[in-house]
């Protein structure tokens, strides 16, 4: 039988199924359900930064400071997410905090109202930021300039899926959803778990059917989550070259990749990357993904196999 | 070494073709199940090489600790100690005779 938990952490949905054909174990898997609510509330707890208490939100205060003791969680997923910046040329940067900030996301989206704020001041470029990160996870310490802040909101999500999925897989075929970070270990008998693509541009609507038999899907896009600043138009996704929000041609980006964490922060590459360079991102890195630009247009990279499927509206 | 009753056949030879059928495949099951159990550990390792490398054991000490399943496991006498070792995992591995999904399981969201 098919079992699922459903609940909300890091400001999103977090959904999980994993096949139990032993009716004897339903209440472990049961148990290991909410064991893994329990994770993603914990790793919340550490790595958020809009959670005062957390040990990422002690980090960032104590940037300019010198040495801060942080927990082997936040070492870890920190450690993951500068790997991911020195692999990406410094594209992806955990360090755009104070970026974003600038611009406007200083407070969790929900409460990100259509706010008419001062305009922002000019761009200003922060390519390689994360190389001042020092980061020494066998002592627990960490140094951040005092011009830098860290956010792991993509990563820590992507993080925990990983970490979920692969302890969840020895009770049986797993899939686990928060908030569109996919990862599926283990097919049902033959059965790819069947994922349906969402419209870049009618968020109610789907567009095609992926049909995952394992690894992860991440999707980033520019048309979330948008607000204005002065005149101007602004979303998440920062393009450290330019200190702004990206301006590349691409729209939504959806990537299949091994692993959560991967899938989250190719995604955000080739969405500032713009869909030539992205492209080649993904296939120096055996990567495929979806790629749509702002005129609709979709593009596949590598072997994103898809179907296309009726429109229709979304039942989730 | 002391010999152990039933591990040697008449003429010397060790006696594991003569283990009664049921026997020999409990020893069959148990060796899938290391294998198994260690399989899914190398996988561990290859999905989380930074984990590893830095402090796996202090994150997983942060971390809520998984359930265990006490009806799912036997005791068995170890030199050291008691190991535990689950006694049912093949009972999960069964095939749905039915198709299971008619409708996606979930759907991807832009963030």
């Amino acid at each position: 039988m098919l079992l699922e938990h459903h609940c909300r952490a890091m400001n999103t949905s977090v959904d999980l199924w994993v096949w139990s054909a032993s009716p004897q174990q339903e209440a472990h898997v049961r148990q290991s359900l909410l064991w893994a609510e329990g994770v993603f509330a914990r790793v919340e707890r550490e790595l958020s930064r809009f959670r005062p208490a957390s040990g990422l939100s002690a980090v960032n205060r104590a940037a300019g400071s010198g040495r801060h003791a942080v927990s082997p969680l936040l070492c870890t997923v920190l450690g993951a997410a500068l790997d991911a910046a020195a692999d990406s040329g410094g594209i992806y940067d955990p360090t755009l905090l104070k970026t974003m900030e600038r611009i406007g996301y200083d407070r969790s989206f929900e409460t990100l109202a259509q706010q008419r704020d001062p305009a922002v001041d000019e761009a200003r470029p922060t390519l390689g930021a994360w190389r001042r990160v020092e980061l020494d996870c066998h002592a627990g310490l960490v140094s951040l300039p005092a011009d830098l802040a860290v956010d792991l909101g993509g990563i820590a999500k992507g993080w925990t899926v990983d970490r979920v999925a692969t302890a969840l897989a020895p009770l049986g075929p797993v899939l686990v959803d928060a908030g569109g970070d996919l990862r599926a270990i283990g097919t049902v008998g033959d059965e790819p778990w069947p994922i349906a693509v969402q419209d870049p541009f009618e968020p109610d609507q789907d567009r095609s059917l992926v049909r995952l038999a394992s690894g992860a899907l991440a999707t980033s896009s520019v048309g979330g989550r948008r607000w204005n600043r002065g005149t101007r138009v602004f979303h998440h996704v920062v393009d450290p070259r330019t200190g702004t929000s990206a301006d590349s041609d691409l729209h939504s980006v959806t990537v299949h990749a091994a692993h959560a964490v991967a899938a989250d922060v190719a995604a955000k590459v080739v969405l500032v990357l713009g869909s030539e360079a992205g492209a080649a991102y993904l296939t120096e890195r055996h990567l495929s993904g979806l790629l749509t630009d702002t005129h609709g247009r979709e593009i596949v990279v590598g072997h994103f196999a898809h179907e296309r499927t009726p429109r229709h509206a979304s039942t989730h | 070494m002391t010999p152990t009753p039933h591990t040697s056949s008449p003429n010397g030879q060790p006696a594991a073709n003569h283990t009664a059928p049921a026997a020999g495949a409990s020893q069959w099951w148990k060796a899938w199940l290391l294998l198994t159990s260690l399989g899914v550990t190398a996988l561990g390792w290859v999905a989380f090489p930074e984990a590893e490398h830095t402090a796996a054991s202090a994150v997983a000490s942060t971390l809520p600790p998984a359930p265990a399943a006490p009806g799912s496991v036997v005791r068995v006498p170890v030199a050291g100690g008691i190991a535990r070792r689950p006694t049912n995992a093949t009972a999960l591995r069964a095939i749905p005779q039915q198709p299971v999904f008619r409708t996606p399981v979930t759907r991807t969201r832009r963030s």
